[in-house]
């Protein structure tokens, strides 16, 4: 999982305007959407729909799959994995 | 008028805008299938929704031993006062209160009824604790007599796939600008409305460009509710029949056709011909994020009190650099750039999300041109 999830935080970086913040810092389990974690919000999460689209091929099929998925890099790192096509 | 049901949404609107603008839980916004948020609430964000919720159905401030029971205090007080109140920050992030009477929304759903005959359904992407949502996801349907859908907006395989034809989709302009950068297309006889504000006119046409039959954009505001509209990019909107509008003084005054009360509108103005107008300028210094009301100077005192920060400046991006706030910092002496880590974490805990620079640039001092007058960075 370890490689995936460089790659997450390397995609985020590069995508997702993090305001200064050290995504090096952010922990696999630290979550994305609070600001107990990475503290991303509402904009972000449509900019990381576009990001995974355009990488990985991946859509959304539902809000619940976001809300699992999205929950942190663990869970990211796994939708990725199932679900990319490229 | 309103139903128990139309209220329950309301509330359950109020509590995912709390969790997410307070950054407790950003993603709360799109979870808009689960009518059952309240006994999951933390316990600060449900006493500010109790708050808040007696500010938007004008009761005193109480708690409630469940959702139920909120929900039917809440509708009692509406049939009670046949009034529902909205609420923007003011500079200071304290709540300013404009309240609408059945009577108006009555007004303006009949006003609207005529632009929305094709209908058959609406899509609606707008939470309904705030006017446009209220409006569009709430009085419309109602008026119109048909289904209302409400999904989250995020640009998801699903909800691409479930539109259809007489769909009207209401969005705003920064879901639509991530809808045409996925590069999405609407299928047949789909229109799409926009408010909040300007819909850029790049936007418009990219959007009938994806197949939208129709682009509707309203223009108004919580305090004056739906003033104006128009369906192409660069034209003026024009003026809805109920209100009259004096040019009297140097901006344009509007009053509702029967009410003797001049109101000025949110925005310096240009009119034509008494019925069309097109807004150039805020009046007061807030700028929108992702529809939401912010003022970078209220973001600017928070910072300056930092005590690492010696002076600041805080203005929206330009289009190029992105849709949020940036700052610009001259440090007191004895602290670097690293403390940025922990400049954020002083911010998050006073403002709201899209309150919250997202650039941070450091100087020597504030940047100024040969003139002296300061300049962007």
């Amino acid at each position: 999982m370890q490689p995936i999830i460089a790659e997450l935080k390397a995609l985020l970086a590069s995508g997702i305007n993090l305001g200064g913040l050290d995504i090096g810092r952010v922990g696999a389990e630290d979550p994305l959407f609070t600001k107990q974690g990475l503290g991303l919000d509402s904009i972000d999460a449509m900019e990381l729909c576009l990001l995974l689209q355009k990488r990985y091929g991946i859509s959304l099929e539902s809000i619940q799959q976001g809300w699992d998925s999205f929950k942190n890099l663990t869970t990211l790192a796994e939708f990725v994995e199932s679900n990319r096509i490229r | 008028m309103l139903n128990r049901s139309d209220i329950s949404h309301i509330l359950n609107d109020l509590f995912r805008t709390e969790l997410a603008t307070g950054q407790t839980d950003s993603l709360a916004v799109f979870d808009t299938g689960n009518d059952n948020i309240w006994e999951t609430l933390p316990t600060e964000i449900k006493q500010i929704c109790e708050e808040k919720a007696a500010l938007i159905f004008g009761y005193m401030m109480r708690s409630f031993s469940s959702f139920e029971r909120m929900t039917d205090y809440a509708y009692a007080s509406y049939l009670k006062n046949q009034q529902i109140s909205f609420f923007v920050q003011d500079v200071s992030g304290a709540p300013k209160i404009y309240t609408h009477t059945a009577n108006m929304t009555w007004e303006e759903s009949r006003a609207l009824i005529p632009l929305f005959k094709q209908t058959k359904r609406i899509v609606s992407l707008v939470p309904t604790n705030y006017f446009y949502g209220f409006m569009f996801s709430l009085i419309m349907p109602h008026a119109l007599q048909i289904p209302v859908v409400t999904l989250p907006p995020l640009p998801m395989q699903s909800w691409q796939t479930l539109l259809q034809h007489g769909d009207l989709v209401v969005g705003f302009p920064l879901f639509w600008k991530y809808w045409l950068r996925g590069a999405n297309h609407f299928p047949a006889g789909v229109q799409v409305l926009s408010s909040t504000q300007l819909c850029p006119d790049e936007t418009i046409n990219g959007l009938l460009n994806a197949g939208a039959e129709r682009f509707i954009e309203i223009y108004g505001s919580t305090k004056t509710g739906c003033v104006a509209w128009r369906e192409k990019a660069n034209t003026m909107f024009e003026i809805l029949p109920f209100w009259d509008i004096s040019l009297k003084e140097k901006e344009p005054l509007l009053r509702r056709a029967h009410v003797n009360f001049w109101q000025r509108l949110p925005d310096h103005a240009v009119v034509k011909n008494e019925r069309f107008l097109y807004p150039t300028a805020r009046l007061d210094a807030s700028v929108k994020i992702a529809g939401m009301t912010v003022y970078p100077k209220r973001t600017e005192e928070e910072l300056a009190s930092h005590p690492a920060v010696k002076a600041c400046r805080v203005r929206l991006m330009r289009p190029d650099e992105g849709d949020r706030l940036k700052a610009f910092i001259v440090l007191n002496e004895g602290y670097g750039p690293e403390q940025i880590g922990e400049i954020h974490t002083y911010l998050s805990k006073k403002l709201t999300t899209h309150e919250i620079p997202r650039t941070f640039t450091f100087g020597e001092m504030i940047p100024t041109s040969a003139t002296g007058k300061e300049t962007d960075w």
